[in-house]
C-alpha cells in the first residue's frame, strides 16, 4: 500500500509542487489548503505524514500542528514544516510543538524526496 | 543441497577453527614481514589459507573460499618463487584477515556490500593475472574505497522524542545506509516499571561507524534532532577502522538477527577449550565426591541403632574432611579450566604496535614476556581494551620521533614492552615505554589550567600523584589527545575498568627515560578470600587482598584535619572512612569507644575503613550483581556464606571517594 501524504500550504504552486514530485515516487497524495482544512482531512482520513506551510490563512502550521498532536492517530505521526529562508526562528517554535523536521523553500524536488524519505522510513 | 542441520553442525565446528587458523595467519604474516625470505612461514600462510579456504566451503562459506583462494594464489606464486614476499602484499594479506573475520561474522549467506573484500582483490589484483581478466564480481560491486572513515557517535535522544513524531531507530537504520555500523544499546537509563512511561525513550546508543561518507553526512542524519538530542561524533583514524574492522556488522544484520549476530561475534570467547586431562580429573573428582557423600546414610544409621556419639562424630569428621579435600580440588579443577594464557591478550598487541609504528612515523619494537601467564578468562576478556589504550598512549605520547630520540641520545627505535605475571593471588600487567616520559611539573600545571585541581591541590601532591591526574576524568579531551589515541575517551575509562575489575593502577615514570604503567588485579576473579565485617547489623566483606591490616584504634588516636578524621596507625597518616556513613547506615557516635579498622591499599593510597566489628576471614565465590545493584559502584558483587544468607562484597578501591568530607566519626 503507498504511503499517504497530506499537504497543506495555501499556495497552489506548492501544493502542486509537492503532488507532483511524490505522486510520481510512488506516494498517495492529498492537498489542504490551510490549516483548519488540514486538520479536518487528517481526523477523516488517516495519514502517514503530514507536510504544512508554516503562515497560511485561518489557522497557521504551528496551530495545525498543536491540534494534531492532541489527536490520539497523531500522536506520534510525522509531521514536516515548510519554512523560508528567514522563517527559519520558527524552527524552536515547531520543534516545541511537536515538528518532526523541516524543509526550507525554496527547495529541489530531489530535497523533498529525502526529506520524505527520511521521516517515513 | 546439503541437510541444514548438517550444515550447522558443520559451521559451529567451523566458526572456531577458522578464528584459530585466522589468528594463526595473522602471527605469521607479522613474522614472515620480518623474515621475508623464510619459505617456512610461507608455507605456514599458505596452509593456513588452503584450510581456512578448504573448510570455510565445505562448511557452506562459499564467498569466503572465493575470497580466500585468491589471495592463497599470491602465496601460492611467492611459495613457487614467483613472487617475493613485500610489505603491500603483506599488508593486503593482513587486511585479507581482517575481512575474513568480517564474512565470518556476517554469516554463510550474507550478500552484504563489504569494502575490505574489494580493497584487498584490488591490491592483490597486479600479482594474479587471471583475477584481472576475470574481474570477479566482488571487485566490480565493491570498488576500493576513496577513503574510509570511522566514526563514534553517541546519541541521546530527549525522552520527549516519540513526541516529534521521529522514532530513533529509524536514525539508526538510515546510519546503516552509509556504511558498516555497530550499534550498542545503553538501557541505563530505564526507569522502574513503576515510572516506566511508555510514551518515553529511556535508552541512549553507543554507534560505530565506518564509512566512505564524511562527517557531514552523519550530522545530516540527526538534523532534525541535533538541537534537542545529545549528539557527539568522534572521527577515529583509519588505523582504528582497519584494526577492528572485524567487530563491525552491517546494520541490517544486527538489527535482524541480533542474537545470532552477537552470538557468532563471541565464537572466541564464549567457547573454552580444555585439556583433557583437565575433565579427567574432573570426572574422578566426581566419582570420588559421590562416594564420599554415601558414607553419610551409613553413619546416620549407626546413630540410629545407638553407636557411640563419640566415634560416629569422629567418623563424621574424617568424612567430612574428604568431602572438603574433594570439593576443593574439584574447585581448584574448575578453576583452572577458566584460566587462559596472557598470550591470547598479547598476540593482537603485535600487529597493534606494528600498525601504530606506520601511522605515526615511528619505529617501535614490541617487547612480551610472561605470555605464559595464566589468567582468568574474565580478566583476559576485560583487559583487552585498556591495554588497547595504555599502548596506544605509550605509542603516540610516550615514544618520541626518531629525530628527538637521536637527539636525545636514544636509539631511533622505540621500545614498548607487555609482560604479565602473578604474585600470589595478584595479576601483575606491565606496560612500559622507554619514551619521553611524564612530566609532573606540566600535568599539574594542565590540571589546575583544566580546572580539575586547585594550585593548593597540586602543591602537595607528590610525583605519583601527579602521574595519576592522567587518570582522572576529564583531563584527556578532545583539545588534547590526538587522532590516534582516540578523541573524548581517557585514560579515566582504563582506570574505571580496571578497578570495576577490583584492581589498581599504578604509574611510575622518569622524564627522558620512560613509563610503565603496572595494572595489578585479582588473578582469580571468581574464588577470594575476604573479611567478614558487621556494620549496622548489616553483614559485608572486605576482600582479603585489598586488607593490608586490621587493628583496633582507640578514639582518642584520631583526630579531625578539615573535615577529615585521621589516624596513626602503625607509624603512617592515613585518613579514615565510616563504612556505616558511606553506605546512609546511620553512623553510630562512638564516644571514646575503640574503632575497628581495616587498613585498605588501594592505588590512590591507604586508608582506614571503620567497621563496627570483624567476625572472621571467609572464602567466597563472587558473583557479579544484576538489577539496580549493579549500577552501584560500591559493591564488587554479592556472595554466600557458609550459613545460606547472602553478603555484598565492598569495592575498596572505591569507598574512598564515597567518603563525603563532611563526615564525622
Amino acid at each position: 500500500m503507498p504511503k499517504k501524504i497530506l499537504i497543506v500550504d495555501d499556495s497552489l504552486t506548492m501544493r502542486q509542487l509537492v503532488k507532483m514530485t511524490l505522486t510520481r515516487s510512488g506516494y498517495e497524495v492529498v492537498e489542504a489548503e490551510d490549516g483548519q482544512k488540514g486538520l479536518q482531512k487528517a481526523s477523516q482520513d488517516s495519514f502517514d505524514l503530514v507536510l504544512s506551510d508554516i503562515n497560511m490563512p485561518n489557522m497557521t502550521g504551528l496551530d495545525l500542528l498543536r491540534g494534531l498532536r492532541k489527536l490520539a492517530a497523531y500522536k506520534f505521526t510525522p509531521v514536516v514544516l515548510i519554512t523560508t529562508e528567514s522563517g527559519l526562528e520558527k524552527k524552536q517554535e515547531g520543534k516545541a510543538a511537536g515538528a518532526t523536521g523541516w524543509i526550507v523553500k525554496p527547495f529541489e524536488q530531489e530535497q523533498l524526496l529525502a526529506v520524505v524519505t527520511k521521516v517515513l522510513r | 543441497m546439503m541437510d541444514t542441520e548438517v550444515l550447522e553442525q558443520l559451521q559451529a565446528a567451523f566458526l572456531p577453527e577458522a578464528a584459530d587458523l585466522l589468528a594463526d595467519l595473522g602471527d605469521a604474516l607479522l613474522a614472515l614481514e620480518l623474515d621475508p625470505l623464510n619459505s617456512d612461514l610461507v608455507n605456514r600462510v599458505f596452509r593456513a589459507m588452503h584450510t581456512l579456504k578448504g573448510s570455510g566451503a565445505t562448511a557452506g562459506f562459499r564467498r569466503l573460499a572465493n575470497f580466500v583462494h585468491h589471495v592463497e594464489e599470491v602465496f601460492n606464486r611467492i611459495r613457487n618463487h614467483e613472487l617475493t614476499t613485500t610489505p603491500e602484499l603483506i599488508d593486503a594479506a593482513l587486511k585479507a584477515t581482517d575481512c575474513c573475520g568480517l564474512l565470518l561474522k556476517l554469516g554463510s549467506n550474507s550478500e552484504s556490500n563489504v569494502p575490505l573484500e574489494g580493497e584487498v582483490l584490488a591490491a592483490i589484483s597486479p600479482y594474479l593475472p587471471e583475477l584481472k581478466a576475470v574481474r570477479s564480481k566482488a571487485v566490480e560491486t565493491c570498488a576500493p574505497p576513496d577513503e574510509l572513515h570511522r566514526y563514534t557517535i553517541d546519541f541521546a535522544p530527549t525522552r520527549e522524542i516519540f513526541f516529534s513524531g521521529t522514532d530513533p531507530a529509524s536514525l539508526l537504520l538510515e546510519l546503516g545506509d552509509l556504511g558498516l555500523v555497530e550499534v550498542r544499546c545503553d538501557t541505563e537509563g530505564l526507569t522502574t516499571r513503576d515510572e516506566f512511561e511508555p510514551e518515553q525513550c529511556y535508552l541512549k546508543w553507543h554507534i560505530s561507524i565506518q564509512t566512505k561518507h564524511p562527517e557531514g553526512a552523519l550530522r545530516a542524519v540527526f538534523q532534525f534532532v541535533e538541537d534537542d538530542c545529545g549528539i557527539l561524533i568522534t572521527e577515529q583514524t583509519l588505523l582504528h577502522a582497519n584494526e577492528s574492522v572485524t567487530s563491525l556488522v552491517p546494520l541490517s544484520d544486527t538489527v535482524d538477527t541480533s542474537s545470532t549476530a552477537t552470538g557468532s561475534a563471541a565464537v572466541s570467547t564464549q567457547d573454552v577449550r580444555v585439556d583433557s586431562a583437565k575433565l579427567d580429573a574432573l570426572m574422578r573428582l566426581a566419582g570420588e565426591l559421590l562416594v564420599a557423600r554415601g558414607a553419610l546414610p551409613g553413619l546416620a544409621s549407626r546413630l540410629e541403632k545407638g553407636d557411640s556419639l563419640e566415634a560416629v562424630a569422629k567418623e563424621i569428621r574424617i568424612e567430612g574432611a574428604k568431602a572438603s579435600r574433594l570439593a576443593n580440588e574439584l574447585q581448584a579443577t574448575v578453576m583452572s579450566m577458566r584460566m587462559l594464557p596472557a598470550r591470547q591478550i598479547f598476540r593482537r598487541f603485535t600487529r597493534l604496535v606494528r600498525d601504530l609504528g606506520r601511522t605515526l612515523d615511528k619505529e617501535i619494537e614490541l617487547y612480551v614476556s610472561g605470555e605464559e601467564t595464566q589468567l582468568d578468562k574474565t580478566l583476559i576478556e576485560a583487559l583487552g581494551e585498556p591495554l588497547m589504550h595504555i599502548v596506544r598512549n605509550a605509542a603516540d605520547h610516550g615514544i618520541e620521533s626518531k629525530a628527538e630520540r637521536i637527539e636525545a641520545g636514544k636509539s631511533a627505535v622505540g621500545t614498548i614492552s607487555l609482560s604479565a605475571s602473578t604474585r600470589g593471588s595478584i595479576a601483575v600487567i606491565e606496560v612500559r615505554d622507554d619514551g619521553k616520559g611524564l612530566d609532573a611539573r606540566k600535568l599539574k600545571h594542565r590540571a589546575v589550567e583544566k580546572g580539575l585541581y586547585s594550585e593548593a591541590e597540586v602543591a602537595t601532591m607528590n610525583e605519583e600523584a601527579a602521574y595519576r591526574i592522567i587518570l582522572a576524568a576529564g583531563f584527556s579531551t578532545i583539545d588534547q589527545v590526538t587522532d590516534l589515541s582516540g578523541r573524548g575517551v581517557g585514560m579515566d575509562v582504563v582506570r574505571d575498568s580496571v578497578e570495576a575489575m577490583r584492581g589498581s593502577i599504578f604509574i611510575e615514570s622518569a622524564v627522558g627515560k620512560g613509563t610503565c604503567f603496572r595494572i595489578e588485579l585479582p588473578a582469580n576473579l571468581m574464588v577470594t578470600k575476604g573479611i567478614l565485617i558487621a556494620v549496622e547489623n548489616q553483614r559485608l566483606v572486605l576482600p582479603m587482598d585489598s586488607i593490608r591490616s586490621m587493628v583496633k584504634l582507640p578514639m582518642s588516636l584520631t583526630r579531625c584535619l578539615q573535615g577529615q578524621r585521621i589516624a596513626h596507625v602503625r607509624g603512617a597518616v592515613i585518613p579514615l572512612v565510616s563504612l556505616a556513613q558511606v553506605l546512609c547506615l546511620n553512623g553510630l557516635d562512638d564516644g571514646d569507644c575503640d574503632l575497628s579498622v581495616a587498613v585498605i591499599d588501594a592505588a590512590s593510597g591507604p586508608y582506614g575503613i571503620v567497621v563496627d566489628q570483624f567476625i572472621g576471614e571467609v572464602e567466597i565465590v563472587v558473583k557479579p550483581l544484576s538489577g539496580v545493584l549493579a549500577h552501584m559502584p560500591e559493591y564488587v558483587g554479592s556472595a554466600i556464606m557458609g550459613d545460606g544468607a547472602t553478603a555484598l562484597v565492598m569495592n575498596t578501591e572505591l569507598l574512598m571517594k564515597f567518603n563525603s568530607h563532611e563526615q564525622r566519626l
